[in-house]
């Protein structure tokens, strides 16, 4: 970034730059007024929302590609090194991508059946608000951006999960809502820690290194560091602050699951380069933040795949599955370097493509117990297929090759600054989670009513679940498609998810 | 001339034979090609003989091994064509009488391929002029003997010998190819002239004699073990479980024999390694008395004709282990060469007296030679021969052995033991003949063996064979004439004393008169445990299949029960460990509570770590 | 022609697998059998010609979409087309239940594309990706479509090997990433000319202890070598066969590309352990063998011994080593092969292969059977004449005379406990022997065991002609393994 800065064109508002962002904002404010001028039809919001992200992903792509070169930096002061409360880099631009088509994903999912919620354009503009903070927290560089956009980024989601109205729902929500309140106090402290080290209201590493040169300051700024962790820790569901996800998952509706667990994820993930790109390059021994992060790593991986290895909801399994990758997802972070952020950015990403194709194919199918999905490979080629490939992407296993890709890659920067007991502990997670999705994929290759073929593990009589009718339409159908597309285009080839982002 | 078509032509006939052999349905194929083959190599042998062929090495398929050299040469020098031709008659002897004696069994073509496979075998180490191409031929008669000696698979007993023939000798082959690698290792390459050159051109002191003492050691270990010698003699004896056919292949010329072969072509450095031929003289001193012994008090000839051949193999190694260096080797060959006829002999014959008196046992055979001329004068010569009676073939042989003996006496070495050993052996060896000859040819009431000989006539091929293999035995004295061995004279002293031995153990034998079985009269309650073997079988139990099966148990149990734990452990710890987070994360709103207190926990733990 | 080589049986195999139950036997038969001989046609061709693609892949991270061969790979690759084809033939004689059976036969052609891919990358990323390939195709043949008996076995036995060999695979991975990061590339050739060796001692020895600790796991190397039995036991015929002579290969070819061509001093300080725990493994199945009641396992477990030989000549480092080493790879490759056919024939004709049930002796009822058995288990014993001999004879030799460097004493003492374990084989091959083959004459009327004919006395011909050419003219194989072999080593300081 440093070295952007020197070349930065000072652009007092660049509207392309800031269309991924923009672009879901006015969407916002088109679908409250549209609903406000005229009530009664609703259906074209989703339309209009669809449109938007789709639109806005298409923007930020390009500008990442554009980016190639430097960083588009915009809504700088007009002051020579003024600060820019808007940085887009490649990475920057491929995770708006990534935020804004999982969001629009979502959104499919959750209007995607007849049963969903019922008032459209609350939901609506809650995911397009959400996209709008996560498109903003990949970009912003100061504090107060960053804390506003993160907020803006996940609170909307907590009423996602409230408005689905049952009582479960309510709990899941009060939990959330806590949770996020939480997480809301740490970050506010931190970024107050933050100021008070550095004196800079934005995460610049030379100011970083100054602070990181004397003692006292240093103490600080770590305590800062730390917190802002914990604080994003609950949103990127790392142990020991994930408690509420399971929760979460499985009660909300689908929808709001896949935006949860694709979209929220990444913008946290976004959020999290930001502040730690702070720390690339600051000259010193920055071990300790190393240790901090590892630990979340090291801890989110192993107890989430044992859970994972437990659940017999297919929802609940994914939020454990989604806890054990939030920690591969910061696994290379720990490593403090700009190939562990792209590593991280590379590993969310995919992660985020095949959730949602998972949450695609369960909407398709109907949440419920495990062994729902019994011979679903051979009831239903289309979803059984797309799930499974999207099983071996999360699992790492080929033909998911970039599953395998994103785990070589994020292992990579860690083995190359010798953090050890951390690659030790990938090893162990690594097949942990083999054994978690080979466990559904088995399921899925089963043949109904045939016992043993999930294994000791799918408890006996699970098959005697009552089957309510997946009442999935073409949404489902759609993102299933499109991202297991997407998925096999990776996996063909996997260096341009990797060009993209560095 | 080039031997590898001696040793191709009976292997080539032998692949064809296992493969299409039990395909066709009359044999006549299979046995023009075992006798065929094995006739083809004979005179192909004998040619080169006669042609008076100079020593010389011909090349084979090289092999790369890295630094190892692997030329896989043969060698051709009189000496060999001389060993390779008795074996190459041996073999067609066998091949003719097989082919009338297995006419009715349906395994023949099988039996027939094995034995030219033998055959093949034997003809390379003999011939070989590679550790590797000897160590081949070693390991493939093992096998043949295995296929032989259990023809009869629907027999119990003949698969048990079998399988205790093969493990014997493969055990000692451990010793054998160790031998045989560090020999290999030394010089740096597997060709017999370069390993005899390296170990043989540095001084026997040192580190290199060390290495030598422990090389030639293993490799007279594996010998001890093919040639049946103490402590792995037990072997052969069971072995008469095969046809009888198959017993005189392995006994006259090949198996038993080739150890013998194998260390007088090493012999240059067999001869500097004093602690192997210790091992060896002391060995082959108590076998060939101890078997001599065994065999006199046998209550089954054929198994008598057995022991008989671990003490003459004991007669021929022990000429290797007593010789001078300067002397060499071939006083054992020649012995090899003359056993190789006579035990063929005797063997054939008593397998047709078996087959017309229906059984080996002494109660049986007593007298079935008596009516039938061309068994009596086999038996008759070929136990001249066997108890060495001075210039029939066997005699000679015996008497340059017992002079190489004689002058390794003198010498550091276990040349002394070996002799007194030799001589006791003559002795022995003459009683048992005497006994054997006696039974064979024994006077019983006429009538019933005239009705068996009518029964069965002697076939026009056995009547053949036979008689060719008599002349041999009488004659094949005459091969000294030819430059084959190099034998000192034997001294007109040594004759005469041995032929006073030889009178005094035939005197023994006869003390109970002539129509008295001499066993019942000297050695009558040794006879049980002969038969026993002196209980060597209960002995190898014992000592080894016992503890190594226990020792097996013992393994299998610690691979499924301790070295498999850490995997199940892993899996019971994981499914622990899932059951552990599942309790904390049990209920609805408390787990939020504990994911927050223990955040807040961590981090507080977190930063008091680290502010430090 | 390289690419075309791997894309053939791979794009087969995942059109076979995708389309399941809509190819009927016969068309996926077919298909199947053509794919796997034109397989053959391309492997014999690329290793006669010598092919090799080379493009960029994964630029950010320097791999390269590199394939190639060399006289190292070569046998290994032309083993792996044969077999392939082999086991599409077997589909004539049996096809598992289990599921559809053009998904078996996709996951075979899939399983051998992976092996061909992991024998002919020249990139270590390439090579771990490839190396994982494999793992899928094989864990569903192994828990669908294996021992039809036993369903909870089968999945026990399923995840047992996809859990191990993914630990040894990522293991490796450690080790890969630790090497390149630290020598600054991943091409295999450029890593074996010496960038390997340009790592401090230390960091040498760290990468070659995580190399060989996950190569350990797939060869299999005594004491992790305990998912192998369950494996072989519980997969189907044509899976036991493809596991033994192909996919174990995979951990000794990568022993050979890995840590001994690209990081040889920190290889040299772990090679006493390895010849140890080689030597340790011959005895140990060895042993075993002489007491296990189930002939698949037994067979399975003698191939630990086998593996045992192949560890200790790469431990010796010696030229004659590798040249052992690889040679041993391709004979238990066929000698495997035969066993796991004829036993799996056995197991389809009884029901069970339980040693200690009496059973009309092949001999008598089943004489080809009978013979082919015997061929085979003299072959594995390792006589003279026939393919096992070689490999095992010059592994003791190496390890008689090892590199210069590695301790002398302890290896001869490998040696001869090695030659120890030569003479177990025999113990436990005679030991089948008289259980199975040789027997008492039949009564009347007593049910035999139909004999082998038709297309599996083809494949059983076919392997124990290979087992006898490779045994009678070894220069087969080492004369095409020589130059690699002394170029590796002679690249060693």
């Amino acid at each position: 970034m440093t070295a952007a800065i020197s070349t930065a064109s000072l652009v007092s508002i660049d509207a392309v730059a800031l269309a991924p962002a923009l672009l879901p904002a006015i969407g916002v404010v088109l679908v409250l007024l549209g609903d406000a001028l005229l009530p009664g039809c609703r259906d074209w919001q989703v339309g209009l929302g669809l449109a938007v992200l789709v639109v806005g992903a298409v923007g930020a792509l390009i500008s990442a590609v554009q980016a190639a070169d430097g960083a588009v930096r915009t809504l700088c002061l007009p002051a020579p090194e003024g600060a820019c409360l808007w940085t887009a880099s490649p990475m920057t631009g491929t995770l708006q991508t990534g935020i804004l088509a999982a969001t629009a994903a979502a959104l499919a999912l959750l209007h995607d059946r007849d049963a969903g919620p019922r008032d459209t354009t609350v939901t609506t503009a809650l995911l397009l608000a959400a996209a709008t903070g996560g498109a903003g927290v990949a970009a912003s560089r100061d504090l107060g951006t960053w804390l506003v956009t993160l907020e803006l980024a996940t609170i909307p989601l907590v009423a996602l999960v409230a408005l689905r109205g049952t009582r479960s729902a309510a709990h899941g929500a009060l939990t959330v809502l806590v949770t996020s309140v939480t997480s809301f106090a740490l970050l506010v402290l931190g970024v107050a820690l933050w100021m008070t080290a550095t004196g800079d209201a934005a995460f610049g590493t030379d100011t970083v290194a100054l602070a990181w040169a004397d003692p006292h300051r240093r103490a600080v700024l770590v305590l800062a560091a730390v917190v802002l962790l914990a604080g994003l820790g609950f949103k990127l569901s790392l142990v020991p602050f994930h408690a509420w996800t399971p929760q979460a998952y499985s009660t909300a509706d689908l929808g709001t699951a896949t935006a949860l667990a694709a979209a929220s994820k990444v913008s946290a993930a976004a959020a999290l380069l930001v502040v730690v790109q702070a720390f690339v390059g600051v000259p010193g021994d920055l071990r300790q933040v190393s240790i901090v992060i590892g630990t979340l790593a090291a801890a989110s991986m192993l107890l989430g795949n044992v859970m994972a290895l437990r659940q017999d909801d297919v929802t609940r399994l994914l939020a454990w599955s989604t806890v054990a990758q939030a920690g591969w997802v910061v696994l290379p972070v720990a490593a403090l370097t700009d190939a562990g952020l792209h590593a991280a950015a590379v590993y969310v990403l995919t992660y985020a493509v095949a959730t949602v194709v998972a949450f695609a194919a369960v909407a398709a199918v109907g949440a419920g117990p495990l062994s729902r999905m019994r011979g679903l490979l051979r009831r239903d080629r289309l979803t059984g297929g797309a799930l499974a490939f999207a099983l071996l992407v999360l699992a790492g296993l080929p033909p998911g090759v970039i599953g395998l890709v994103a785990k070589v890659v994020a292992l990579r920067p860690a083995v190359e600054q010798g953090l050890w007991p951390l690659a030790l502990v990938a090893v162990v997670a690594v097949v942990l989670g083999i054994a978690v999705y080979l466990r559904w994929f088995a399921v899925l290759i089963g043949d109904a009513g045939a016992r043993g073929d999930a294994g000791e593990m799918s408890e006996p009589g699970a098959a005697t679940h009552e089957v309510s009718t997946p009442a999935s339409g073409g949404g489902a159908r759609v993102v299933l498609v499109a991202g297991t597309v997407l998925l096999v285009l990776l996996s063909a080839l996997p260096g341009l998810l990797l060009g993209l982002v560095s | 001339m080039n031997p590898w078509p001696v040793v191709a032509l009976p292997a080539l006939a032998s692949l064809i034979g296992l493969f299409a052999g039990q395909n066709l349905r009359d044999q006549r194929l299979a046995k023009g090609l075992a006798v065929g083959a094995s006739a083809a190599s004979l005179v192909l042998v004998l040619v080169a003989w006669a042609a008076g062929a100079e020593a010389l090495e011909a090349a084979g398929p090289g092999v790369a091994a890295g630094e190892l050299s692997v030329p896989l040469a043969l060698l051709s020098d009189p000496t060999r064509l001389a060993v390779g031709a008795v074996v190459a008659l041996v073999a067609l002897c066998v091949q003719a009488y097989s082919a009338i004696y297995l006419r009715t069994d349906d395994r023949y073509p099988r039996f027939a391929a094995t034995v030219s496979l033998f055959t093949a075998a034997m003809l390379l180490v003999v011939f070989s002029g590679d550790l590797v191409l000897t160590v081949i031929g070693w390991e493939v008669m093992g096998w043949c003997s295995y296929l032989l000696i259990g023809h009869w698979s629907r027999r119990h007993s003949a698969r048990r010998a079998a399988h205790k023939a093969f493990l014997v000798t493969r055990v000692a082959d451990i010793g054998f190819v160790l031998g045989m690698v560090g020999l290999a290792a030394g010089a740096g390459t597997t060709s017999l002239t370069g390993v005899v050159d390296a170990w043989s051109s540095e001084g026997a002191d040192g580190a290199d004699g060390a290495a030598r003492a422990v090389a030639m050691t293993l490799v007279v270990i594996g010998v001890l073990g093919k040639s049946a010698q103490v402590p792995f003699q037990d072997w052969l004896a069971d072995a008469m479980e095969g046809p009888t056919p198959a017993s005189a292949l392995i006994h006259a010329a090949t198996m038993v024999a080739a150890g013998t072969a194998v260390l007088a072509g090493l012999f240059p450095v067999l001869a500097l390694s004093h602690p192997a031929r210790w091992v060896l003289g002391l060995s082959v001193a108590v076998t060939m008395v101890l078997a001599a012994v065994l065999a006199f008090a046998q209550s089954d000839l054929k198994r008598l004709l057995a022991w008989s051949t671990v003490s003459q193999v004991g007669v021929m190694l022990s000429a290797l282990a007593a010789a001078p260096l300067a002397e060499g080797p071939d006083a054992g060959l020649f012995h090899l060469w003359s056993h190789a006829i006579f035990k063929a002999l005797l063997f054939l014959a008593i397998g047709w007296a078996s087959v017309i008196a229906g059984g080996t046992a002494v109660t049986t055979l007593r007298g079935s030679a008596a009516a039938i001329p061309i068994l009596r004068v086999s038996f008759l010569f070929g136990l001249l021969s066997l108890a060495g009676v001075p210039f029939v073939v066997g005699g000679l042989s015996k008497e340059h052995v017992i002079a190489a003996a004689w002058h390794g006496a003198v010498e550091p070495g276990p040349g002394l033991v070996v002799l007194v050993a030799l001589l006791v052996t003559v002795a022995v060896t003459a009683a048992y003949c005497t006994r054997a000859y006696l039974l064979l040819t024994a006077h019983v009431r006429s009538s019933e063996v005239g009705e068996r000989v009518g029964a069965t006539p002697v076939p026009p091929v056995v009547r053949v064979v036979l008689g060719g293999l008599v002349v041999l035995s009488a004659i094949g004295g005459l091969v000294l004439f030819t430059d084959a061995f190099d034998v000192g004279s034997a001294s007109l002293a040594w004759i005469a004393i041995t032929a006073l031995i030889i009178a005094v153990g035939v005197a023994a034998a006869l003390r109970g008169g002539l129509d008295k079985d001499p066993a019942q009269v000297l050695a009558a309650r040794l006879v049980p445990h002969a038969d026993a073997g002196l209980g060597a079988d209960a002995l190898y139990r014992a000592v080894a299949v016992t503890p190594v099966l226990a020792l097996a148990r013992v393994v299998a149990f610690l691979d499924t029960e301790v070295v498999d734990l850490y995997v199940r452990g892993t899996a019971v710890a994981t499914r622990a460990a899932g059951w552990a987070g599942a309790r904390a994360h049990h209920g609805e709103r408390p787990s939020s509570a504990i994911g927050l207190v223990l955040g807040a926990v961590v981090v507080l733990a977190l930063v008091g770590v680290l502010a430090s | 022609m390289i690419s075309l080589l791997l894309a053939l049986p791979a794009a087969v195999g995942l059109w076979l697998v995708t389309a399941g139950r809509d190819v009927s036997v016969a068309v996926a038969r077919l298909v199947t059998a053509v794919a796997a001989v034109l397989t053959l046609g391309l492997a014999v061709v690329v290793s006669a010609a010598g092919s090799s693609v080379d493009r960029a892949w994964l630029p950010d991270l320097g791999v390269r979409w590199s394939f190639g061969v060399d006289g190292i790979a070569v046998p290994l690759v032309l083993l792996t087309a044969a077999i392939g084809v082999l086991v599409a033939a077997h589909a004539w004689v049996d096809l598992p239940a289990g599921g559809s059976p053009a998904a078996f036969l996709g996951c075979l052609l899939l399983v051998e594309a992976g092996a061909l891919a992991t024998f002919t990358a020249r990139d270590a990323v390439l090579f771990f990706v490839a190396f994982e390939l494999v793992l899928v195709p094989m864990w569903v043949l192994i828990s669908r479509y294996g021992d039809p008996h036993d369903a909870g076995a089968r999945t026990e036995a399923g995840y047992r090997f996809v859990l191990y060999t993914a630990v040894g695979s990522t293991l490796m991975l450690v080790g890969i990433l630790t090497l390149v990061t630290s020598a600054g590339t991943s091409d295999l050739w450029a890593l074996a000319d010496g960038a390997g060796r340009s790592l401090t001692p230390d960091r040498q020895l760290l990468v070659a202890g995580l190399l060989v600790a996950g190569l350990a796991v797939k060869v299999p190397v005594f004491p992790v070598h305990t998912w192998l039995p369950s494996a072989h036991t519980t997969a189907p015929t044509a899976g036991s066969v493809l596991l033994a002579a192909v996919l174990l290969k995979m951990g000794t070819y990568g022993l050979v590309r890995l840590p001994v061509a690209t990081v040889p001093d920190g290889f040299a300080r772990l090679a006493p352990v390895l010849a140890v725990l080689g030597v340790v493994g011959i005895i140990w199945g060895g042993l075993i063998c002489l007491v296990e009641r189930d002939l698949k396992r037994l067979i399975a477990y003698s191939s630990v011994a086998h593996m045992g030989f192949v560890v200790l000549a790469l431990a010796t480092g010696s030229e004659t080593g590798l040249q052992a080493a690889l040679f041993a790879n391709i004979a238990h490759g066929v000698i495997s092969a035969l066993l796991f056919f004829l036993v799996g024939g056995l197991k389809a004709r009884w029901g069970s292969v339980d040693l200690t049930v009496p059973r009309p002796a092949l001999r008598e009822s089943s004489p080809r059977l009978g013979f082919l058995l015997v061929l085979g288990l003299a072959a594995s014993l390792g006589l003279p004449g026939l393919a096992g001999f070689w490999g095992e004879f010059f592994a003791v030799y190496a390890a008689w005379s090892p590199a210069d460097g590695r301790p002398r004493a302890l290896f001869i003492a490998c040696a001869a406990v090695a030659a120890v374990g030569a003479a177990l084989a025999a113990a436990y091959a005679l030991r089948v022997a008289r259980n199975v083959w040789v027997g008492d004459a039949l009564q009347e009327g007593e049910r035999v065991t139909p004999d082998a004919d038709g297309t599996e006395l083809g494949i059983l011909g076919v392997l124990a002609a290979s087992v006898i050419l490779l045994g009678v003219f070894p220069g087969i194989v080492l004369d095409r393994t020589a130059d690699a072999v002394s170029q590796l080593i002679g690249t060693w300081p």
